[in-house]
C-alpha cells in the first residue's frame, strides 16, 4: 500500500515531464502517448486516461503544446499534439532540475554517510 | 442500444460545462480514444462489450472528469490575464483622461469593447472574455438608465395632459426595453454560470462601478445637468476601475477557487468603501455593513443561480 502511494505520488508530480518528453520525439494523440509511456517505461508507467486529458489540456492552456487534428493513413482523425517553443524550454528547466534532484536523492537514500 | 463508451459520453456532457468548440473537440477526442482503446483490446483477444467496458473504466467518473478538465482551465497566462484586465484599465482611461464625453473617443471605445466580447464568444468563451463581456453588459444597463429617464420625462408630460403620440411611444418603447434588457443580463448570467458561477461573478463584476456612476448621474440631475459633478468624479471611477482591472488580473492568474473568490470579495469592498466614500460619506457603518451585504449578495448570486442551471 505505501509503494502503491508513494508511485502514485511520484507519478503524479512527474506526468506533465513524461507527457513533454515524449512530445518531444514525436507529434502524438492521446492513445498513442499512453500506449509509448507504457511501452517507452517497460510496463512500469502507467497513466489513466482521467489523468492523461486533464494534464494535456492544461498543458496546453499553458502553451506547452499545441493540439492539431489530422488524418492518419487509415483516413481516421485524430488529434496530435506537438511541443511548442515554450514546451522545450520548460522541458530543458524540468529536466535539469530532475538530474540534480535524482543525484541529491541518491546520495541521501544510498550513500548518506 | 448505444454502446458503454456512447452512453459515457452521454453521462459526461452535462457535467463538462467546458462551452463551444473546446467541448465538442475534447468529446471527440475521448470518443476517438475510445475508438482506439477498445480496437487494441479486441486486437489482443478481449470480447467487445468487455473491451469497451474497460475503454470507459481508464476515463473514471464523468463528475469526476468533468472537474478535472475545468479545473485544467483555470490555468490562465500572464497574456491572458493580462487581456482580461484590459477593459478595466480601458474604462479607467476613458474616465480618468475624461475623454468619455467624446462622442468619437466613446464610440471607438464602445466598439472595441463588443468587438474583443464577440472574439471571445467566437473562440468559446476563454477566461479573459468574461471581464470584456462584464464591461459589454454596461452598455445595456446604461441604456436602461436611458430609458428610466425617457420614461420619467414622458410620464411627467402625460400626466400633465400633453399625451402626445411622441410621449405615448416613448412610454411604449422605454417600458419594453426594461424586460428585453433584464433578459439579456439574465440569460448572459445564466449561460456564465452553467459553465462556472465564479465566471458569471466576474461578469457581473462591472456592473456596481456603473451602478455607483448612474446614482451619481442621477443626484446631479441627469446626464445633461450632471456634466459638472461628473467631472471632479470621474478620476475617483478611473481609480475603481484600475482596482477592478488589478483585481480582474488577480482573479485570471490564480489557480485556487478560493483565491479567486477572495479576489472578488476583496474587491467589492473596496468598492463598496470608495463608493460610499464618493457619494454618501455621511454614512454609518450600518450603511457600510449592508450595502456590502447586497454588493456581496449580487455578486456572489450566480452560485446560487449554478445549483439551478
Amino acid at each position: 500500500m505505501i509503494r502503491g502511494n508513494y508511485l502514485t505520488q511520484l507519478l503524479k508530480g512527474n506526468t506533465d515531464v513524461m507527457i513533454l518528453s515524449l512530445l518531444e520525439r514525436e507529434p502524438m494523440y492521446g492513445h498513442q502517448l499512453m500506449d509509448q509511456l507504457e511501452r517507452t517505461s517497460a510496463g512500469f508507467f502507467h497513466v489513466s486516461e482521467g489523468t492523461l486529458y486533464p494534464a494535456l489540456y492544461r498543458l496546453a492552456r499553458e502553451g506547452l503544446v499545441r493540439g492539431r487534428w489530422s488524418k492518419l493513413p487509415t483516413g481516421q482523425e485524430r488529434k496530435f499534439y506537438t511541443l511548442t517553443r515554450k514546451g522545450e524550454r520548460r522541458l530543458a528547466e524540468c529536466r535539469s532540475m530532475w538530474s540534480g534532484f535524482a543525484a541529491a536523492m541518491d546520495l541521501v537514500t544510498t550513500h548518506g554517510d | 442500444m448505444p454502446s458503454e463508451t456512447a452512453r459515457y459520453v452521454q453521462r459526461l456532457k452535462p457535467h463538462l460545462r467546458l462551452g463551444g468548440a473546446l467541448e465538442s473537440d475534447f468529446l471527440r477526442e475521448i470518443e476517438a480514444h475510445m475508438e482506439d482503446r477498445v480496437a487494441s483490446l479486441v486486437a489482443r483477444g478481449v470480447p467487445e462489450p468487455l473491451a469497451r467496458r474497460r475503454a470507459v473504466q481508464g476515463f473514471g467518473r464523468p463528475r469526476t472528469l468533468a472537474h478535472l478538465m475545468r479545473q485544467a482551465q483555470l490555468t490562465t497566462s500572464w497574456r491572458e490575464a493580462l487581456l482580461g484586465a484590459a477593459p478595466f484599465a480601458l474604462l479607467a482611461a476613458l474616465l480618468g483622461l475624461q475623454v468619455w464625453q467624446i462622442p468619437a473617443v466613446a464610440g471607438a471605445g464602445s466598439a472595441l469593447i463588443i468587438g474583443c466580447t464577440l472574439y471571445g464568444l467566437w473562440l468559446g468563451r476563454p477566461a479573459w472574455f468574461y471581464p470584456w463581456a462584464g464591461v459589454a453588459l454596461l452598455m445595456p444597463v446604461f441604456a436602461g438608465y436611458l430609458a428610466f429617464a425617457v420614461l420619467n420625462a414622458e410620464l411627467w408630460n402625460v400626466l400633465h395632459g400633453a399625451a402626445t403620440p411622441y410621449a405615448l411611444a416613448g412610454i411604449a418603447g422605454a417600458g419594453l426595453y426594461f424586460p428585453i434588457g433584464l433578459l439579456v443580463v439574465a440569460a448572459s448570467v445564466l449561460v456564465a454560470a452553467r459553465r462556472d458561477w465564479l465566471d458569471a461573478s466576474m461578469l457581473l463584476s462591472p456592473l456596481p462601478i456603473v451602478f455607483v456612476w448612474i446614482i451619481e448621474v442621477h443626484r446631479g440631475g441627469g446626464l445633461l445637468a450632471a456634466d459638472g459633478s461628473l467631472s471632479g468624479m470621474a478620476p475617483v471611477l478611473a481609480a475603481i476601475c484600475l482596482c477592478a482591472a488589478a483585481a480582474a488580473f488577480v482573479f485570471l492568474r490564480a489557480t485556487s477557487r478560493a483565491v479567486k473568490c477572495a479576489t472578488l470579495v476583496t474587491s467589492a469592498l473596496l468598492l463598496v468603501l470608495a463608493a460610499t466614500l464618493l457619494i454618501d460619506p455621511s454614512g454609518g457603518v450600518m450603511t457600510l455593513g449592508g450595502r456590502a451585504v447586497i454588493l456581496l449578495a449580487f455578486l456572489l448570486s450566480p452560485a446560487l443561480v449554478a445549483r439551478h442551471a
